[in-house]
């Protein structure tokens, strides 16, 4: 039988029981503690019914109580399911009965989003669930016999000992959650097996250690975030995450506990650099910093390579696909670090439309294959066979609607993305989604949703707007209209009123568009 | 000190936002009040530093919660950006 996650912290937890395992801000949670908490929520699951590949959802921030819910859920077979902490209510409203959670997890709120009180707009009125335990004081739990608070979850039902559950390779560890480019969540099923020997692997590559510590801004519910942790956490090393990303405390942090590796996007590493004495923050600790979910402009990463004297390392793929293909400063030197190349562990193809191989020096779609690239999307067996090609050897290659141009050698430039993505900082966000919540608005006869490059943020989402008679529309107007309807992230920037969205066989002409502006 | 006048200042944050600027006080909170999550946050940052051709760190516009805090930043440490 293959190891499962289990396994590594097993034996960490024997080896060095003390050691922290995961640090956010001041909270800390060691090995030994882990294995402790997760058998007390793990039995407390099962007490409630819980069983072998039933769905737990966790609606939570940065947190070790996050952690410990997720991994609860591993211990006892079932499939956590990480939504984002920043859902309002018509998103929860859909991803709820598409992954058929029967549990939910959730924390009092994250920024201004009150999560129990988007929770409870929803359940029970629209949906049945069995529990919904909330990370809140008693007093903030709603009084409905189907809330709980997490004290007396863990009180009332958990156990010191709860049995481990030994996965088959292909069994669903845990569901991730993206938004769906028309409302309609895409939720990706992730492979047990394939998913710990693609991590183990990347944290071999990246020579990790177990007395490194880890630093990293993207959160842990971003399965990126939480994929690039898991790294160190298999070689018994500490993560640390913090609760909302605050570039002063980062710097301090890594200095304070001599952090090695540091994970940044190009907008947190912006924002970092800008930092006043930035210089006189003592990083001589770091060896490696890790960059994922945006482009890296080449002046950054130099920045790090050439003044601090640390490795970087730039990743492309998606959350379907665990790691994927990488640029390595130690490798691929003075090189674009938008210029990739394939892993011992990974590799890709470059195919058209036809999902045959293009030529060398021509665009295509990126394809890639990892041992964790998803087994299918959860309930979308359409969208599956789209985008999840199994070849005669019987590995699964994930299509990932990154547009990269075949280089002579074995090396893939990124060139864009094939779909109507806005990639706003680290998320990533449909333009699609966002009309479709704008066409609900009274006063919107037409939408039309685009992005704009911003020299901080990367894109900046660009709403045009054609008014229903003479109504002025405001950001100021959608933000209210959109609060707790959908995350912050994807109100739009900018509104533009236009006169009529240009529109062909249905479809909109966005070349025409600014020619629409009212003057 | 760049004395810069606080409702020429709402008025511009106004532009970006899109709230009215009488509704915009030095305590009106950026995330709760104008709707922004952080990244929206340094696309205010973006838009008022143009307006003003003043530069701030970004790093400093980060720990911000209210426009009063940013209005006194953009006064006090705002440096005029070299053309």
């Amino acid at each position: 039988m293959s190891k499962n996650f289990f396994d590594y912290y097993s034996k960490y937890a024997q080896e060095t029981p003390d050691k922290v395992l995961l640090r956010i801000d001041e909270n800390t949670l060691t090995y030994r503690q882990f294995m402790e908490k997760t058998a007390v929520f793990g039995s407390a699951l099962k007490k409630l019914g819980i069983g072998v590949d039933d769905k737990v959802g966790l609606v939570m921030p940065n947190s070790i109580e996050w952690y410990i819910a997720f991994w609860s859920a591993v211990r006892i077979g079932a499939q956590p399911v990480p939504i984002d902490p920043q859902s309002g209510s018509l998103e929860l409203s859909r991803l709820i009965p598409s992954t058929t959670v029967k549990v939910l997890f959730v924390s009092e709120k994250y920024r201004t989003n009150n999560i129990i009180n988007a929770v409870e707009q929803i359940i029970p009125s629209e949906f049945q669930i069995s529990k919904i335990v909330c990370f809140a004081p008693e007093n903030s739990v709603p009084q409905n016999e189907c809330y709980i608070s997490a004290d007396k979850f863990a009180a009332e039902f958990g156990e010191a000992d709860c049995e481990i559950y030994q996965p088959e390779y292909l069994h669903t560890m845990s569901l991730a959650c993206t938004s769906g480019s028309t409302g309609n969540p895409k939720i990706l099923a992730v492979p047990s097996g394939g998913f710990l020997s693609t991590q183990k692997d990347m944290g071999d590559y990246l020579e990790f250690k177990s007395d490194d510590v880890m630093m990293l801004g993207m959160t842990l519910y971003h399965q990126g975030g939480f994929g690039m942790g898991l790294q160190m956490a298999l070689k018994g090393g500490t993560v640390m995450y913090q609760p909302q990303f605050n570039p002063i405390s980062f710097l301090e942090t890594v200095q304070k506990y001599k952090v090695n590796i540091i994970q940044l996007t190009s907008t947190l590493a912006k924002v970092l650099l800008s930092t006043p004495d930035f210089e006189k923050y003592d990083l001589s600790s770091v060896r490696i910093c890790y960059f994922a979910g945006e482009v890296l402009p080449k002046e950054i990463a130099d920045t790090f390579v050439k003044k601090l004297n640390i490795r970087v390392i730039n990743i492309i793929g998606s959350s379907e696909t665990c790691t994927m293909v990488v640029w390595d400063s130690a490798k691929d030197g003075d090189t674009d670090p938008s210029d990739f190349k394939k892993l011992y562990f990974t590799d890709y193809r470059v195919i058209d439309a036809n999902k045959n191989d293009v030529a060398e020096g021509e665009t295509g779609e990126l394809c890639v294959y990892t041992d964790g690239v998803i087994t299918e999307y959860f309930g979308n067996p359409e969208l599956s066979a789209e985008k999840i090609l199994t070849d005669q050897q019987g590995r699964r290659w994930f299509c990932t609607g990154d547009l990269v141009n075949k280089l002579p050698g074995v090396v893939v430039r990124f060139a864009g993305r094939s779909k109507r993505i806005i990639k706003r900082g680290g998320n990533l966000v449909h333009a699609e989604e966002v009309e479709a919540c704008l066409l609900t608005h009274p006063m919107i006869a037409a939408a039309a949703v685009t992005d704009e490059p911003h020299p901080i943020i990367g894109q900046q989402i660009v709403a045009y707007i054609q008014p229903k008679g003479d109504e002025k529309i405001t950001r100021g107007e959608l933000a209210r209209y959109f609060d707790g309807k959908l995350s912050a992230y994807k109100v739009p920037d900018k509104v533009v009123l236009v006169e009529e969205i240009p529109k062909d066989i249905g479809k909109i002409q966005f070349k025409y568009l600014r020619k629409k502006e009212y003057k | 000190m760049n004395n810069l006048d606080w409702d020429e200042f709402r008025q511009v944050v106004s532009d970006y936002v899109g709230i009215n600027a009488a509704e915009i006080t030095r305590d009106t909170d950026v995330f709760d009040d104008l709707y922004l999550d952080s990244l929206g946050l340094f696309g205010l940052g973006s838009h008022i530093t143009d307006t003003y051709k003043l530069n701030v760190a970004l790093s400093l516009v980060a720990s911000i919660s209210r426009v009063g805090e940013f209005f006194d930043l953009l006064n006090e440490k705002g440096t005029p950006v070299e053309e």
